[in-house]
């Protein structure tokens, strides 16, 4: 006891000063280079703390209510657990370090009955953090899902953290063992109490106990540095970038591609080429990373077998930026670090980067609001802008869309043919119509598109609605060029419409696909073209709703829904579509595919993808369509004409009988 | 009377169907018909060129080269011919050697040349061809000392006019050429008619089930000398391989006729083919979308369809 | 190397042709490079790229055809040569005589690329009238090319699956067909720096020549539309025996 007293105590002070002072030194060395690094890249894009009461709300529902994590439930319930139980147990493992220094600091002996609260609580979270581990051990060594990634760096975090909780009911333990010192602690431990058994602790004599004790505290503290030191450099850098990630998030579902200055003339490149151009959120997204995988479960690339993982994505940049941190830093020749996007080497390939869809599926289901499509979308851009390289196939697609204003290429003074017989009148004849029906390049010249125009004129004129198109004035939108990387012929064809917006000014603009509806929408207004625009699905629904529409029959048979990803993902529409469903089909209720809302799988169209061949795994669209055929409704109904087209096709591959239909069509068929 | 001289293409020895169309043309009204032929046994295509009016044939040689490999010798042959035989017309086969030879002709006697005639008039000097890939239709005169029109294969149609022919032989002195020389004929690769400058394309889709069954298509074009196309359907489904297929994702074709054998027109397809002057669809389901995107529409089975077309074709 | 490339400003293929009065037509169509210009000109980028050199464009044509010649020096080429004119159809004489006059002066040219012909006029014959008033030698619808020392190797299409392998002396006239190589797409830098290229322009009449005008465009007729699918319908020796009749007589595309 005396050596314990004169010299073991002071030693270890002296000791745990140092320790935690190059601990933590080390520690906040390592995170100061990392913070360096971040401000290292040129990248330049203004993130703001904009919307502030929001974001701290989302602090509060996001970061201590895990409500994204939670979304797939079990790994999200265990992580809850871990998250809680280790913020719980920091406190403690604080003071713990205080008085390795201090050895007269106790939170005890100044607010005895806080202190009693926070360790009753503290000691049951930590044994959910032990219950929330063992699932992820289970999921680590029994079910192995392919999109986690399974290495030493997850295992040794399970290590660190199992031994961090043990060792503090342990520790606890023998606080119960050993004589207090004026601090009451039996009523603290429901769990520690029951570890102090299993060790049969009462039958250790003191010596013996205050040696376990000091050692658990050793082993206790040094996993904590020696966790602390690891963090900077593993997966687990996602305690410190998640949460400002999570801050900084896109506050609205509703997100614009990031508009390229084309006209710079002193631009040396345009897009993403090299690890230097990303910005710094974009290196914080990086850092937030906790390669939980759940991107590449939702990517439907990356489910039929195509090479692009948005997981894999991150994780090589990450590698890429830590590989070149130096020169980052040191802003050394930066301009010839070898470009990001190649054949055969990463970190992007070029098979991987043309194979996304761009269906936000990976955006949305983040937890740390990782914006995955901000990479992939202006790597394009720089491949077609500055290399001109793309898949071959979408050479005549760019001249089409050039010359004649559609990716087919069919003459543009045929783009009001499909409307010659009808009731169709041109904003030309009516300027002063209530809406102006963008009605699309699918829309005018796809067969199986003009059907669902037909009907929408159809149901536009039952509704009594004043409306009027452009006609050969109309261009396409300029998403397909845009989600390609070509911003160049994009930026030609959105000024062109931009133009002909402003010379009618329209009170409102409705538009027949989604694609025509995101990009009007949300990315015209940066191109000084705001309007009001609704797409068909949520203006049929305000037909119905005021009655100027009326249905009258039921459709018949079970229908499912697909959900477009330009509409739900991109803007956040689910329900439009299903009411109106709802209304028609009073008698059955909608059948939903086991994919559906904000978890749809991609119908494989978008990201430019309509227009470029299929080359490997499992075509997308059939995998999708069989999801449709299982739920063994009649009628396969979504929103938009590049869905519609792939459904059909799918149809015909997985030889499904079931009809495919626009919300429009099956709209016309009972009012 | 007008003499009209009609340069004939042979191939081994044997004067090409073709000819005959451009033979009718020529003897319009009571033309004086010279059937000029290069690189060929005049004698052995006689009996041929006589059924059609030429009652002159003309075998013409160089002095020292091989007309047949030296393109612009040949014109100049062509010349000295129509000087010797005071020929005001000259008229060919629009084919590729036919044009080939009547721009070089064209070209050195520095007078007008029409190609790819629908119809001539050799009295007014006019013909008329298709401009703009044959959305419009041109009428052309061509003022000169001579009239030269290289004829679109088989649009005239043949018409028999049997004469007693006269074979004689025209040596041209015209030395030596050696800026250009013809060194070789290769056959291509595969032995077929390339998709891409294809005139005809007849084209299979799903429906035609499997990789064999295309050898259908195969005889179908090769009556017309055109090439065989895909969707990319039947591309996938391993029936064709990708460099026949037409669409968006493949190639982008105009040929003047395209037929459309069990394919459904989806859109993709049609942005491939839509500048076909003539497009015909055979599918068995009366539905199909292409039957609003075609000119003439058969609703059948292709297999009933197709190989009866073959044997009109070839009969 | 110094290598010429005659391009013509034409009508977009997808474009719908109105025919305008006699023998005119509606202009304001989109109207871009002829697509076989597009492989000579790749062909003689490719060449400069390899041996040194520059590409220049020539071009008769209107005012339009400015914009088609920026779009063509985005790929790679370095000047243009544009001789003003007020009439899309020219004489294909009187054209060869203006670029033969041109390349004469701006030459000495090694060797010159143009399309197989234009998919206006569908002449065929620009090429041969320029190599001859040049007293060269010319090859057209050429699939391959090789430029070798002061001779050029081409592969030419006759059809049938065959291909004419001819060796010419340069400098000579090569008339590209689809195929000879895959036209690049210009990048963004490229066509920015296009902006700034030298196009001169030269002012027909200047070039004093005397143009003979022996083709003349008397009229022009619209094709008949389409109002409709004709569905042939009967036995299956019926429908094919009217197709084939249609096909031949009335359509003559068999």
């Amino acid at each position: 006891m005396q050596f314990y007293e004169t010299t073991y105590i002071p030693v270890k002070s002296i000791v745990m000063a140092i320790l935690l002072m190059g601990g933590f030194g080390y520690f906040f060395y390592k995170v100061k280079h990392l913070v360096v690094l971040m401000n290292s890249v040129q990248g330049e894009r203004g993130y703001g703390a904009d919307r502030l009461g929001e974001r701290i709300k989302v602090l509060f529902t996001d970061i201590l209510g895990q409500k994204n994590v939670r979304r797939k439930l079990m790994p999200g319930l265990a992580h809850t657990f871990i998250f809680f139980g280790f913020l719980a147990v920091q406190p403690h493992s604080l003071e713990m370090m205080i008085q390795g220094v201090f050895p007269a600091f106790s939170v005890a002996s100044f607010a005895p009955s806080f202190f009693t609260l926070y360790l009753q609580i503290a000691d049951i979270l930590a044994f959910l953090v032990l219950i929330g581990l063992g699932y992820g051990l289970y999921r680590r060594l029994v079910l192995k899902p392919g999109y986690l990634t399974n290495g030493m760096d997850a295992k040794l975090i399970i290590l660190f953290t199992s031994v961090i909780i043990l060792t503090f009911h342990i520790y606890n333990a023998f606080h119960l063992a050993l004589p207090s010192h004026g601090f009451d602690y039996s009523p603290c431990f429901t769990v520690s109490v029951v570890v102090g058994a299993i060790l049969n602790l009462s039958s250790w004599s003191e010596s013996a106990l205050r040696i376990g004790f000091e050692m658990t505290y050793w082993v206790h503290i040094l996993t904590i540095l020696g966790f602390m030191i690891y963090i900077p450099g593993s997966k687990h850098l996602h305690l410190l970038a998640g949460i400002p990630n999570v801050f900084y998030k896109p506050l609205d579902i509703e997100k614009p591609m990031i508009k390229t200055d084309i006209e710079d003339e002193d631009a040396e490149t345009f897009g993403l080429s090299k690890i230097y151009e990303l910005n710094w959120k974009q290196v914080l997204d990086l850092y937030a990373c906790t390669e939980c995988g759940r991107c590449e479960e939702r990517c439907p690339a990356s489910k039929t077998g195509k090479p692009l993982s948005p997981k894999d994505l991150i994780h090589e940049l990450k590698v890429e930026l830590m590989n070149n941190a130096d020169a980052l830093i040191k802003k050394e020749d930066v301009e010839s670090l070898s470009g990001l996007v190649s054949a055969e080497a990463g970190p992007i390939k070029n098979d991987a980067l043309w194979a996304c869809t761009t269906c936000r599926g990976c955006e949305d289901i983040c937890p740390v609001n990782i914006q995955h499509l901000d990479i992939i979308l202006e790597a394009r851009k720089n491949q077609v802008l500055m290399e001109a390289s793309f898949p071959p196939e979408m050479q005549d697609t760019f001249s089409s869309l050039e010359n004649q204003s559609n990716p087919w290429g069919f003459s543009e003074d045929t783009r009001a043919d499909w409307c010659k017989e009808l009731d169709v009148p041109l904003m030309a004849d009516k300027p002063d119509a209530d809406i102006l029906w963008f009605v699309g390049c699918a829309g005018s010249f796809d067969d199986r598109a003009v059907e669902t125009s037909k009907a929408i004129a159809s149901l536009l004129n039952k509704a009594g609605v004043s409306f009027a198109i452009l006609g050969t004035e109309e261009r396409c939108n300029g998403d397909m060029a845009r989600r390609c990387g070509n911003e160049y012929l994009a930026q030609m064809m959105i000024a062109e419409n931009v133009e002909t917006f402003n010379r009618y000014k329209p009170k409102r603009i409705l538009t027949g696909c989604p694609h025509c509806f995101n990009t009007i929408k949300n990315e015209y207004p940066d191109f000084d073209a705001r309007f009001d625009v609704v797409s068909h699905v949520d203006f049929i629904l305000e037909l119905i709703e005021s009655g100027k529409l009326k249905v009258n029959a039921e459709y018949p048979g079970k229908i499912t829904y697909h959900d477009s990803c330009y509409l739900g993902r991109w803007n956040n529409i689910y329900d439009s579509p299903r009411k109106i469903i709802a209304a028609l089909n009073t008698n059955e209720e909608l059948v939903e595919m086991v994919e559906n809302r904000d978890n749809a799988m991609c119908c494989g169209a978008g990201g430019g993808r309509m227009f470029m061949e299929e080359t490997m795994g499992e075509r997308i669209n059939n995998v999708r369509s069989l999801q449709a055929i299982e739920t063994g409704a009649d009628t396969v109904s979504s929103a938009c004409p590049f869905c519609l087209t792939m459904f059909s096709d799918g149809m015909g591959d997985n030889k499904g009988t079931q009809d495919v239909k626009d919300i429009a069509e099956l709209v016309d068929a009972v009012t | 009377m007008t003499k009209v001289a009609v340069l004939i293409e042979t191939t081994d020895n044997e004067v090409k169907a073709a000819n005959f169309g451009v033979l009718t043309a020529a003897r319009g009204e009571g033309h004086e018909l010279y059937a000029f032929v290069v690189g060929a046994d005049a004698q052995s295509c006689k009996g041929e060129l006589e059924k059609y009016g030429a009652a002159q044939i003309i075998s013409i040689t160089g002095d020292g080269a091989d007309l047949s490999a030296q393109p612009d010798l040949q014109a100049k042959a062509i010349i000295a011919a129509l000087k010797e035989y005071q020929t005001s017309v000259l008229l060919a086969l629009g084919s590729s050697k036919g044009n080939d030879i009547l721009a070089r002709v064209a070209a050195k006697l520095q007078v007008p040349l029409a190609v790819d005639c629908l119809s001539i008039d050799c009295s007014a000097s006019t013909v008329r061809k298709p401009y703009f890939a044959g959305k419009t239709i041109a009428t052309l005169k061509l003022n000169g000392e001579y009239f030269i029109c290289a004829i679109r294969p088989n649009a005239v149609e043949p018409v028999q006019a049997p004469v007693e022919a006269e074979v004689a032989s025209f040596t041209a002195e015209v030395g030596n050429y050696d800026g250009l020389v013809i060194k070789e004929v290769k056959k291509s690769a595969s032995g077929k008619v390339d998709l891409a400058e294809a005139n005809v394309i007849v084209s299979g889709g799903r429906a035609i089930g499997s990789k064999e069954n295309f050898d259908i298509l195969e005889q179908c074009a090769a009556a017309m000398d055109g090439a065989v196309g895909a969707s990319r359907v039947a591309v996938d489904e391993g029936f064709a391989t990708h460099s026949m297929q037409v669409g968006q994702t493949g190639k982008i074709v105009n040929p003047r006729l395209y037929i459309a054998c069990g394919i459904s027109g989806s859109v993709q397809h049609f942005a491939g083919m839509k500048t076909s002057k003539v497009i015909v669809a055979i599918n068995s389901d009366k539905d199909a979308p292409i039957f609003n995107k075609c000119d003439y529409g058969i609703v059948g089975d292709i297999f009933e369809i197709v190989p009866a077309l073959t044997a009109e074709l070839t009969s | 190397m110094k290598v010429y490339v005659c391009v013509k400003n034409v009508p977009d293929t997808a474009a719908n042709i109105k025919v305008i009065g006699t023998n005119g037509f509606d202009e304001s169509v989109k109207f871009l490079i002829n697509p076989y210009d597009e492989y000579a000109i790749e062909e003689a980028v490719q060449l400069v790229e390899k041996e040194g050199g520059e590409v220049v464009l020539v071009t008769v044509g209107k005012e339009g055809a400015m914009a088609t010649l920026r779009s063509a020096l985005a790929l790679g080429s370095h000047r243009a040569i544009l001789v003003s004119t007020d009439q899309q159809f020219l004489d294909s004489a009187d054209t060869a005589a203006i670029l033969g006059k041109v390349i004469g002066e701006d030459g000495p040219a090694d060797i010159i690329f143009t399309g197989k012909q234009a998919v206006d006029s569908e002449g065929m014959q620009t090429s041969y009238r320029l190599a001859e008033g040049l007293g060269i030698p010319v090859a057209s619808d050429i699939t391959k090319c090789a430029v070798g020392d002061g001779r050029v190797t081409v592969e030419r299409e006759i059809g049938g699956g065959e291909k004419e392998v001819i060796e010419m002396t340069m400098p000579c006239v090569v008339a590209a067909s689809k195929g000879l190589n895959e036209p690049r797409y210009p990048k963004l830098p490229d066509v920015m720096k296009a902006k700034k290229k030298e196009i001169k322009q030269i002012a027909l009449a200047d070039l004093g020549l005397e143009l003979s005008s022996d083709m003349e465009l008397v009229s022009l007729e619209q094709a008949p539309e389409r109002s409709g699918a004709r569905m042939i319908e009967g036995s299956v020796n019926d429908v094919v025996a009217e197709l084939v009749k249609a096909l031949k007589e009335e359509e003559k595309v068999i």
